[in-house]
């Protein structure tokens, strides 16, 4: 009689959930209509009715019973899935319910042109933002693996259509957190500062993203924004060279560049290094303080554009679908004159950012054109002043390349080459943590590991115009027909790690060696021909315990270049290594 | 607020394309120096460089700096059409230590640019981990403690055995006591401070790894130990 009743009691609980979760949708479908209206206040309310709604879902799944009947053949799958949406769901719903309802008071208070008079308000927008994103990417993670096809009640095609939805959103979300982060930390600071925007661009490449192609001066002041000025290279290059010396010596060397060029500072892929530069470079030449660089590029821009809308200009449409490659690519092909080339770049500037101010902004384009942005740019912030710094590490949008021990790969590129061909580039690159019970031969015990990494150049040999294909490198007699590159690949490996064999091709290879950030790095020189793809393998042994001969946990994370083309990135591990 | 915010994006990132000028100093234009691997060099092994981005039939010439000690161990090569020289195998010092590779000076004509000199820091052997920790009998002086240093000398998980260490006993900062001394079967060490008459102070221990044919120079300091 007891287990007929915990039966039917479960099966109680599992009809509510289904039913609450009915509920939920609806709520969710008139959502879009407020959100259609930008009506914020209607947002907020109706994504509090849904998030109630599934709140009742999550207490089902929950049930110990109805998480039993999850073990069941058949409809076991069912219940889990939407056990799954139920409780991830519910997070999203809330946090996205705080964010709007903070956005729309900030709204009221006509933040960006008003002086802030809460800052405690933007703070909760950036971390209503970090919860939101954190829920949305669990969801996407935990939704991988639901399989659609086993699902049974019609649930396969929603839960087919469900996944596509989130993972677009989870993408859009990575990209926009950040911006609103970094946003939000300028806009509540208490006094005036100023703030240097290297604008890079990543059709050619630097470890920091892309050479400084312009650059944006902007003071922010209690919550106004205000542009001081905005110049390209060329201004900066006119006003002489950067005293250096702050720069830590034992890289000058390690990628052959000129560090008192404003163009190549930022070959490091330790955002602070590059950022000091150009703020020391500012007062050396300016004689004003920097208090803050941002590092950004076009995947930004693709976001913006989405926002504002279509901008014609000199007869061109430039909306979210095309602006990535106007602007790194198509642009070369249609103003082969530079001055013309950079007009139509400040007419298009101008034209959007007056749609920003005027507040001709679509938040639902935003959102589109964030899902769809294929380009592994990402914001990076420095700050003189401690507090924000912390900040900007904190939600890691600091461009730290981290010095402590753990299982952590980085790669960066840069363009060698000085062309724009780095619009073609792309890489694919691949992390194993392999055997354990090895040593290093600085002083650990340790675990065999290999970084694999695969790099293209997709550039056609003909028809791109001259702008985009020089090599001012030296050619030392080389063969390099038109569409040729080359690329200096830097990979970071873990503190303590060491290389055991270094490969290009299969063949064992000379590259440059040194230390950044208390982290060994090898430096790639390569040659890359239009059309080709090398293969790069560095064999390591890198430790499994500290100096405090602790052990090492932890997955195997690899960070990739911040390029154009989003790179391919995966790890894998044969498991955890225990210490002897 | 994602108005404001978007404002802020746009300041930011705008104009990107206006970036790059036609023609960019590169990255990667200086003189370099490279190896096929700077990892897990044993002691009097060669080590494979190549220098590269120098002017053909130039000549370069790398020594271990200015150790007059290893003054035989050099080699030259003379750059290629290719701008590199051949693989150039240098025999490295046959203790174990951190060396700087160091080329002749380029001069302007074969670098190019300004007249360079390339160096590069290479370990040679390996490194081991030195534990140590004071303790004593006592902490008051009045009572005549015996102060011991004990710990360990390992190399990953292999304890480095029978190996030679100097320990250092520093009262204030002074050193007033010296051992030489070496590890067991364990590269375990642990020893009295005999024959020393104590007076209060702060006291630590710095115990050094000699360097061998294997094993870097390493050096740790104890924690502090107050005596009063």
């Amino acid at each position: 009689m007891a287990l007929v009743l915990c039966i039917v009691y479960a099966i109680v609980r599992i009809i509510l959930m289904v039913v609450s979760l009915q509920n939920t949708m609806g709520e969710v479908e008139k959502l879009q209509t407020a959100a259609h209206n930008k009506d914020l206040a209607s947002l907020s309310v109706g994504l509090g009715k849904a998030s109630d709604a599934i709140a009742m879902a999550d207490s089902s799944a929950k049930d110990p019973l109805v998480q039993l009947f999850g073990f069941l053949p058949v409809i076991g799958a069912d219940i889990h899935a939407a056990s799954v949406v139920s409780s991830d769901g519910r997070l999203v719903l809330q946090a996205a319910q705080e964010v709007t309802s903070v956005a729309n008071q900030l709204v009221k208070a006509g933040i960006g042109k008003n002086a802030l008079s809460d800052s405690a308000l933007v703070a909760s927008m950036r971390d209503g933002m970090s919860s939101m994103d954190n829920a949305v990417q669990q969801l996407n993670v935990d939704l991988q693996d639901v399989d659609p096809a086993s699902l049974h009640f019609g649930l396969n095609e929603k839960m087919a259509t469900a996944k596509t939805a989130v993972a677009s959103l989870a993408n859009a979300s990575a990209r926009i957190t950040p911006l609103v982060q970094v946003g939000t930390i300028v806009l509540e600071q208490p006094d005036k500062k100023r703030w240097f925007v290297a604008i890079q661009n990543l059709a050619e490449l630097r470890g920091t993203g892309g050479i400084t192609g312009a650059y944006a001066i902007i003071t922010s002041n209690k919550g106004k924004l205000k542009l001081e000025e905005y110049g390209s290279d060329k201004k900066l290059l006119a006003m002489g060279k950067i005293n250096y010396k702050s720069y830590p010596e034992e890289l000058r060397d390690l990628w052959g560049v000129d560090l008192a060029d404003w163009r190549d500072i930022n070959a490091s892929a330790h955002a602070p290094y590059a950022a000091k530069l150009l703020a020391d470079g500012w007062q050396q030449h300016r004689g004003q303080k920097i208090d803050g660089v941002l590092f950004v590029g076009q995947g930004v821009v693709s976001e913006l554009s989405g926002a504002v809308g279509p901008v014609t200009v000199r007869g061109n449409t430039i909306d979210l679908n095309n602006v990535v490659d106007f602007l790194s690519k198509d642009i070369y092909a249609k103003f082969t004159n530079v001055q013309a080339k950079d007009a139509v770049v400040g007419e298009l500037a101008s034209q959007m950012f007056k749609r920003l101010i005027d507040g001709k902004v679509n938040a639902g384009g935003f959102l589109s054109a964030a899902s769809k942005d294929a380009t592994g740019d990402r914001i990076m912030a420095w700050s003189s002043d401690k507090k924000t710094q912390d900040k900007f590490v904190s939600y890691t949008v600091a461009g730290i390349v981290s010095d402590k021990f753990g299982p952590n790969v980085l790669v960066s590129l840069n363009n060698a080459g000085g062309n724009k061909l780095d619009a073609y580039t792309t890489l694919k690159a691949e992390y194993l943590l392999g055997v354990c019970n090895t040593d290093t031969f600085t002083g650990y015990q340790g675990r065999r590991s290999r970084v694999t990494i695969d790099l293209t150049n997709g550039a056609p040999k003909s028809g791109l115009p001259w702008y985009v294909t020089p090599r001012l490198d030296d050619s030392f007699g080389e063969y390099r027909p038109k569409g040729s590159n080359r690329e200096l690949v830097t990979v970071y490996g873990p503190v303590g790690s060491e290389s055991e064999k270094i490969t290009v091709n299969g063949e064992d290879e000379f590259v440059m060696t040194g230390m950044d950030r208390n982290r060994p790095v090898w430096v790639f020189d390569l040659q890359m021909l239009p059309g080709t793809t090398k293969q790069l393998v560095i064999d390591l042994v890198e430790p499994i315990n500290d100096d405090n001969l602790e052990l090492i946990t932890g997955k195997p994370t690899l960070t990739g270049p911040v390029m154009l083309n989003g790179p391919k990135l995966s790890t894998s591990s044969t498991g955890e290594c225990s210490l002897k | 607020m994602k108005k404001s915010i978007l404002a802020v994006s746009a300041i930011l990132a705008l104009a990107i394309p206006a970036s790059a000028p036609a023609f960019a100093y590169p990255a990667g234009s200086a003189p370099t120096l490279a190896l096929s691997t700077a990892s897990r060099i044993v002691p009097g092994n060669n080590v494979s460089v190549v220098v590269s981005r120098v002017k053909k039939n130039c000549s370069v010439t790398l020594t271990w700096g200015d150790d007059e000690d290893l003054a035989d161990l050099t080699v030259t090569g003379i750059v290629r059409s290719t701008g590199k020289t051949a693989v150039l195998n240098i025999q490295t010092p046959s203790v174990a230590g951190v060396y700087t590779l160091t080329s002749s000076t380029i001069s302007p004509a074969c670098s190019g640019g300004s007249a360079v000199t390339l160096t590069k820091s290479i370990t040679v052997g390996k490194v081991a981990s030195v534990v140590a920790k004071l303790a004593t009998t006592s902490a008051y002086v009045s009572k005549n403690p015996t102060v011991s240093v004990s710990g360990t000398v390992k190399s990953g998980s292999v304890p480095v055995a029978n190996a030679s260490i100097k320990i250092y006993l520093y009262r204030n900062g002074t050193s007033v006591k010296v051992l030489n001394k070496t590890t067991n079967g364990s590269g375990a060490f642990n020893f009295d401070f005999v024959g020393n008459s104590y007076t209060a102070g702060s006291y630590t221990a710095e115990v050094t790894l000699n360097g061998t044919t294997t094993y870097i120079e390493k050096s740790v300091t104890t924690a502090a130990l107050t005596l009063r």
